[in-house]
């Protein structure tokens, strides 16, 4: 095998396991979405990597009454973590939290707001679990209310 | 070739993660000639500090670009003319066929007047809106047009 072809098959590696590893989380999220009472859809978004190329990666849109949120990957590695995905509350995309993989699981970074516009603070990232989930899309509601 | 809501959704927030990444690029580059400005070559450190300065005015200007030029794109699907030369018809126009609230559009004109204030340096003075609150603004507005056309 060349050069040329080893780095290819690296290069399939590393995004078959980001997003083998984005999809378990996405898969996740809708299943505890759901069963806190949220309606889910799947959507694609095309992300381009200077390292893998371009790909689609799975987002997840949810909704419960008139209060929407999007699940959005961002990228495959920032400095401490090994992928990055943001929640915002929609439509007006503002910040909500950011979920990040590190040390081999996800955590959750709850962005404080005070207005609809701007992050105000960020408290401490806790593991991400259905709990920790339904703590954020509680206070989105109440942000979004 | 179809054009997706949540694509052009993305897009306009994309302009404003560049500019949070230029923001912090920036604010470390000033940080650092308050020390030693021998890094700039022929710049000068009051170059700098304009950019620094305008740099938040400079992206909304591209964020509201990358908007009305969706805006544009939708038009002919949902009136089947040719979109209006002024921005204001533009969104007036598309703010009745797709019923969109008062407040909605009321907002979408105010950051289209900052814009114009920032484009054409006028005098009278405009509210600067900070570019996540124009961000929200115009993702409100556009999240109102139909999820694929």
């Amino acid at each position: 095998m060349s050069t040329a072809e080893i780095q290819k098959v690296n290069v399939q590696e590393v995004q078959r396991e980001w997003l083998g590893r984005l999809t378990a989380l996405v898969d996740a999220v809708e299943q505890w979405a759901q069963e806190l009472g949220w309606s889910t859809r799947r959507i694609e978004k095309r992300m381009e990597d200077s390292e893998v190329g371009s790909y689609q990666a799975p987002a997840l849109l949810m909704q419960e009454e008139t209060t929407r949120a999007l699940l959005e990957p961002i990228g495959r590695s920032a400095p401490g973590a090994d992928g990055v995905v943001d929640l915002y509350l929609m439509p007006a995309y503002d910040d909500i939290a950011s979920i990040y993989f590190a040390n081999g699981a996800w955590h959750l970074l709850h962005t404080s707001v005070d207005s609809a516009h701007a992050p105000t603070s960020q408290v401490e990232a806790k593991p991400l679990s259905k709990e920790t989930l339904h703590d954020v899309l509680r206070a989105m509601r109440k942000h979004a209310a | 070739m179809p054009h997706k809501l949540f694509v052009w959704l993305q897009r306009i927030r994309g302009v404003e993660r560049e500019y949070s990444a230029t923001r912090l690029a920036v604010d470390r580059l000033v940080a650092t000639i308050q020390h030693d400005a021998t890094i700039l070559g022929e710049l000068r450190v009051r170059d700098i500090r304009h950019t620094s300065e305008r740099l938040e005015g400079t992206f909304v200007i591209r964020l509201f670009a990358e908007f009305e030029t969706g805006l544009r794109l939708f038009w002919p699907t949902a009136r089947g003319t040719d979109p209006p030369s002024r921005t204001r018809d533009l969104l007036d126009g598309l703010a009745a066929t797709r019923r969109i609230p008062h407040n909605v559009l009321a907002r979408v004109h105010a950051v289209r007047e900052y814009r114009n204030s920032l484009v054409h340096e006028r005098e009278e003075p405009t509210v600067p809106i900070p570019i996540a609150e124009s961000r929200s603004h115009l993702c409100q507005y556009f999240s109102r047009l139909p999820p694929e056309w």
